[in-house]
């Protein structure tokens, strides 16, 4: 008797769909599964046997073999354990084998029967939807995660009697409520606004900036100026996410199994690995090959904080991911691309001591450790961070005077309104999102200055020594700030801003 | 460099390990001549501690005694032995003057007779490093030979100024002459030397810096000049250990007045009260040597810059003191990003500079 059922694996973030086939057939006793199935999915067959017989259900006592189809894809992971399980009953006639033919079956089992969530059924589910599969069964535990898809009806299920009896018609279940997008992004509201930041006018302007434009950032700042708060602001400056930026990133933490509580990443995700983090844990990689932070920070930002303190060989492999927006991972038993389009915003001090340049502490180094210290920190890195700027330390006693600032509420407006001006002028170069993504030949094309600002420029080169990389990032940024005051072209107001944020590049660090 | 028979033994009597000028004076005063040492070792038995005759006898060889000469010719450098004729005079004021004085580049500067040394920290504040470069060099055009200590900070900018006006300097060190300290000055002790001064240092040439040898070097910057000039420092630092060398020495002392809160003004603020003479402009220095004469007060000295209205509330504001963006934008109310770009102009034009810090003042 042979019985076939669907189901989905994982494939980078792609959900892949198995058809699982179960034959039982007279001989021996066996239970054997075929198709390259990993540890997780062999071992199945103790908690599918278990399962079935605690549910109340006979084994059979013949010979099973379970083939998961293209039999060539390496399996993993225990989300096959309740498609063999119910393909097993439909070849008893428990359940009726038609009926789950064309439906897809996705969970893992508990001894006694019960389903518990497994990770990735979000691409899973998308996956299923382009497939045109429209009923999928599910462990109620991952219900939340498929909210936000419409088409595709998705059953959730506690345990296996739940699945037999909605087959057979005895039981049925609601199929998951879909909720739109917009009802899905609360409303703005933060741990940390720019409100509660006091002073600091200038690293502000500069985040804003940076946001706006997508900028990647490095601030430099004496300990306890406020670097690192400033940073987890910036999430809620930036703009908000479409659903289809909402649903890539979703898809990645499905994947990496960190899913957040409503199902649906509705903010931009913000990361912040410890300064110890592995090259694998940064980028990706593992047996599994699943996603690192920098996949994590999708659409998001990657916080570095104390930037000198990583692993040389650590930062250097940001450097491809950080170019490509994706990175792609290479295992024996797999090849995963990740997307991996983050903001990268990173701190570090001035030097060992951290009081270079501060007016509240004396700095106790010599200009050789400042010297050894800032070359921890690559050339090529610096050269994809537009911009350096400067954090200043606020002595006590002018925190307490200084009146609230403003919200980042009405900078995000700004922000948005900026935004929306690059989407429009970039509408018909898809892989353009943002003024920090141009490459040389689009900065001629989308980037026309006034005389005075070409003037400027060139003064600033003489007078500055700007490298050609500096260049160009100078009139990125311009671009941005531009942007923020919704003008055309840019003109000197803006370059001159901009060569504020090149503080690494300023003669006083060499 | 051919050295005299009698000067030959007194160079490498000098050079044995332990031989401090106090127990090289004793020998010399008490049994006249270093050859005698050299063919009697044992007549300064009673004379000199236990573990420095053992070294002497160590020394006693043929072969160290080439091997010191050797080293001396191979590195360009010339000894001078405190009763040699080319040796300072002015050393001789000290209650121990350098056995020996190792010396590369030009020896005859040694003998000249304007000389001022400036000291101050190994971190100058902006300040501090504008008020050096500004005083060498006005005082190194009037032909006055800049001494000091190579150390970071002051020195070097003491040094690397007096180069650029084309001025000559010595520079004493606390190390010997081979074991360059701090090593990333060995540019600067180059172009010290090609510029016609002299580094000078009363250490054998292969040994290290030690502790000691840093304040010890300070009596010879001390005795070789005229005067001290004492720009910043802490009131513990080598600098003010100069200045009471200066003061045993009957010396001039100037020194550089500073606020009463900034730690590094202590040491020059604190000579002042004690009857230093207070170093407003080089002039000061100049006049009081009468090494030279104050030029006529310039007709407005500064030039006239156009300012527009936004441009002139920041220069007036950055003239009383430098300010940090923050405190800028707290007091002109401007918004960041007009700042931002005044800002940015007054720095291409050459007005006011920015620092380390976000902050910026007038240069």
């Amino acid at each position: 008797m042979l019985s076939t059922t669907l189901s989905y694996g994982l494939s980078g973030i792609d959900g892949i769909q198995i058809t699982v086939e179960v034959n039982v057939s007279n001989g021996l006793p066996a239970f054997e599964i075929v198709g390259l199935p990993d540890a997780a999915v062999k071992e199945s067959r103790e908690r599918i046997r278990a399962a079935v017989k605690n549910c109340g259900y006979p084994f059979p006592d013949d010979r099973i073999t379970v083939n998961l189809a293209p039999a060539d894809i390496r399996k993993e992971g225990p989300a096959f354990d309740l498609p063999i399980a119910v393909a097993i009953l439909a070849c008893q006639k428990r359940v009726n084998p038609n009926s789950i033919c064309m439906r897809a079956i996705l969970g893992e089992l508990a001894l006694d029967g019960s389903v518990r969530p497994v990770r990735g059924v979000l691409p899973m589910a998308i996956s299923a939807h382009d497939h045109g599969i429209t009923d999928m069964i599910l462990p109620k535990g991952n219900e939340k995660e498929v909210m936000c898809i419409s088409g595709v009806n998705f059953y959730p299920v506690e345990n296996l009697t739940d699945v037999v009896k909605l087959l057979s018609g005895e039981k049925p279940i609601a199929p998951v409520e879909t909720i739109e997008f917009s009802r899905m992004i609360q409303s703005r509201e933060h741990a940390f606004d720019f409100r509660y930041v006091k002073g600091q006018r200038s690293a502000k302007r500069a985040l804003e900036i940076a946001a706006a434009g997508g900028h990647n950032v490095l601030m430099v700042g004496p300990p306890g100026s406020g670097k690192t708060l400033m940073a987890r602001c910036v999430p809620s400056i930036l703009p908000d996410m479409s659903f289809d930026e909402a649903l890539v990133a979703t898809r990645i933490h499905s994947v990496a199994g960190s899913m957040p509580e409503n199902g649906l990443l509705t903010e931009r995700p913000f990361r912040s690995p410890h300064h110890t983090a592995s090259h694998v844990s940064l980028v990706g990689g593992g047996v599994h090959a699943v996603p690192g932070e920098i996949s994590k920070a999708h659409n998001g930002v990657l916080f570095l904080d104390e930037l000198p303190e990583y692993r040389r060989d650590v930062l250097e492999a940001l450097r491809q991911p950080m170019e490509d927006g994706f990175v792609t991972i290479t295992r024996v038993s797999a090849q995963s691309t990740y997307p991996s389009e983050f903001m990268l915003i990173c701190s570090m001090n001035p030097c060992p001591c951290g009081h270079y340049g501060s007016k509240t502490h004396e700095c106790r180094c010599t200009p050789n450790d400042i010297r050894k210290y800032l070359s921890r920190i690559s050339g090529p890195l610096l050269d994809r961070i537009d911009m350096h700027i400067e954090v200043e330390s606020i002595p006590a006693e002018r925190l307490s005077d200084e009146q609230e600032s403003e919200p980042s509420k009405d900078i995000h407006a700004r922000v948005e309104n900026a935004r929306a001006i690059q989407r429009k002028r970039y509408a018909a170069l898809p892989s353009l999102a943002c003024n920090a993504r141009l490459s040389a030949q689009t900065l001629q094309r989308f980037c026309p200055m006034d005389k005075d600002a070409r003037e400027m420029l060139n003064l600033a080169t003489q007078s500055m020594g700007l490298s050609n990389r500096a260049f160009t990032r100078i009139i990125k940024v311009a671009r941005t700030i531009s942007d923020l005051e919704g003008k055309s072209k840019i003109t000197s107001e803006h370059i001159a801003e901009a060569l504020q944020y090149r503080a690494i590049d300023d003669k006083y660090w060499h | 460099m051919e050295y005299e028979i009698k000067e030959q033994y007194r160079i490498w009597l000098a050079s044995v390990r332990g031989m401090t000028p106090r127990k090289y004076k004793l020998l010399m005063e008490t049994l006249e001549d270093a050859q005698a040492i050299w063919d009697n070792p044992d007549s300064a038995k009673d004379l000199i501690d236990e573990k420095t005759f053992q070294q002497l006898k160590k020394a006693r060889a043929q072969e160290a005694f080439i091997r010191l000469f050797y080293t001396l010719d191979k590195s360009g450098i010339t000894a001078l032995s405190s009763s040699h004729a080319d040796y300072p005079e002015s050393l001789l004021d000290l209650f121990d003057p350098p056995p020996v004085l190792y010396v590369r580049g030009s020896i005859e500067i040694l003998k000249e007779e304007k000389m001022l040394a400036v000291v101050g920290t190994r971190t100058p504040t902006f300040d501090g490093k504008k008020t050096a470069s500004e005083f060498v060099k006005a005082i190194s055009e009037e032909d006055v030979v800049i001494v000091s200590g190579l150390a970071r900070g002051i020195d070097t900018i003491a040094h690397e100024s007096c180069i650029q006006s084309g001025g000559r300097t010595i520079a004493v060190l606390g190390s010997g002459l081979n074991s360059m300290y701090p090593p990333e000055n060995a540019e600067l002790c180059e172009n010290i030397i090609q510029t016609g001064g002299a580094v000078v240092s009363e250490m054998p040439p292969d040994e290290g810096p030690q502790k000691w040898s840093f304040p010890a070097r300070n009596r010879i910057i001390a005795a070789l000049s005229k005067g001290v000039l004492i720009i910043e420092g802490k009131k513990t630092s080598g600098a003010m250990i100069t200045a009471a060398n200066a003061l045993d020495l009957s010396r001039d002392i100037y020194a550089i007045p500073g606020s009463i809160y900034a730690r590094l003004s202590e040491g020059p603020n604190h000579l002042i009260q004690n009857g230093a003479f207070p170093a407003l402009s080089p002039w000061d220095i100049l006049e009081a040597e009468r090494w030279g004469v104050r030029p006529g007060e310039k007709q407005d000295a500064k030039k006239k810059i156009s300012l527009n209205e936004n441009e002139t509330v920041i220069v007036n504001l950055l003239e009383i003191q430098p300010l940090s963006f923050d405190e800028i934008s707290k007091q002109t109310q401007f918004s960041s990003s007009t700042l931002n770009s005044l800002l940015t102009m007054l720095v291409l034009r050459g007005i006011i500079i920015k620092t380390p810090g976000n902050s910026y003042r007038i240069i």
